[in-house]
């Protein structure tokens, strides 16, 4: 299990996207996401909306629009990471990324950015 | 069992559901992810492309927005949530290839009410196929 992307989230905590994570979940399950792993770094970086997750306490979703490919343009990518606490820092790891036709699921809180649900 | 969404509302839509005609059963697959607790069932293989729209707060249904057809289902915590909620997705675990034992573990877990519920519904559903 190799590390296939590391990055900062707009918070500056590290999150990291492992090769099994990447391959075998992502790009089989999900034709809609590019095949190019930097774009979870922009969603991550400069999302649009950020909300608590519904049923994992330690989960945060990042959504930004308009990344997709074969996907009506306004739709959202989709990053879902885990954090978990060591020494006091913050450390994430993606899980997952989908296509999604609006920013906030159901049980989802929102942390940030665009208001609504 | 959750609270249904509109997928017309939030696709912009109204999604063509796969019918038994056009659904070759060799090309579904069903996959688990463990470190996600998320289970896929692909009615077309693997690799298509879609955006996920949630029913509830677990089961999430894949459309192509260039055919607006269903492509699939995602279910987000599969194991942990979904099958405790309602035990019919429990269906799906053992062609997903989860450990019959731990298919056990988690039935065992499920309380009667539930599998009670799950038990009326499929009921329901075959006396409403045969009255429609």
């Amino acid at each position: 299990m190799a590390e296939i992307l590391r990055c900062e989230d707009r918070w500056g905590r590290s999150i990291v996207l492992h090769d099994d994570t990447w391959y075998e979940k992502i790009l089989m399950d999900h034709g809609e996401v590019p095949n190019d792993p930097a774009i979870l770094g922009q969603v991550l970086r400069d999302p649009d909306r950020v909300n608590f997750d519904a049923k994992h306490a330690s989960g945060e979703n990042f959504y930004r629009q308009g990344l997709l490919q074969h996907t009506r343009r306004h739709r959202y990518l989709k990053v879902v990471v885990r954090f978990e606490q060591a020494i006091g820092e913050s450390e994430g790891t993606i899980v997952s990324a989908y296509g999604t036709a609006h920013y906030q699921s159901t049980g989802e809180r929102r942390r940030w950015g665009t208001r609504g649900n | 069992m959750g609270h249904t969404r509109q997928l017309k509302n939030l696709l912009g839509y109204t999604p063509v559901l796969p019918t038994e005609e056009d659904l070759d059963i060799e090309k579904v697959v069903v996959r688990y992810h463990p470190d996600a607790d998320t289970l896929y069932v692909h009615f077309y293989g693997l690799g298509q492309p879609a955006v996920s729209v949630d029913l509830n707060e677990y089961l999430y249904v894949r459309v192509n927005d260039e055919t607006r057809r269903v492509i699939g289902i995602q279910i987000e915590g599969y194991l942990e949530f979904a099958v405790r909620d309602d035990p019919r997705w429990l269906d799906w675990a053992e062609l997903a290839g989860i450990d019959p034992a731990e298919i056990e573990r988690v039935r065992a877990e499920i309380s009667l009410d539930k599998k009670r519920a799950a038990a009326l519904q499929a009921t329901f559903d075959e006396l409403q196929l045969a009255t429609a």
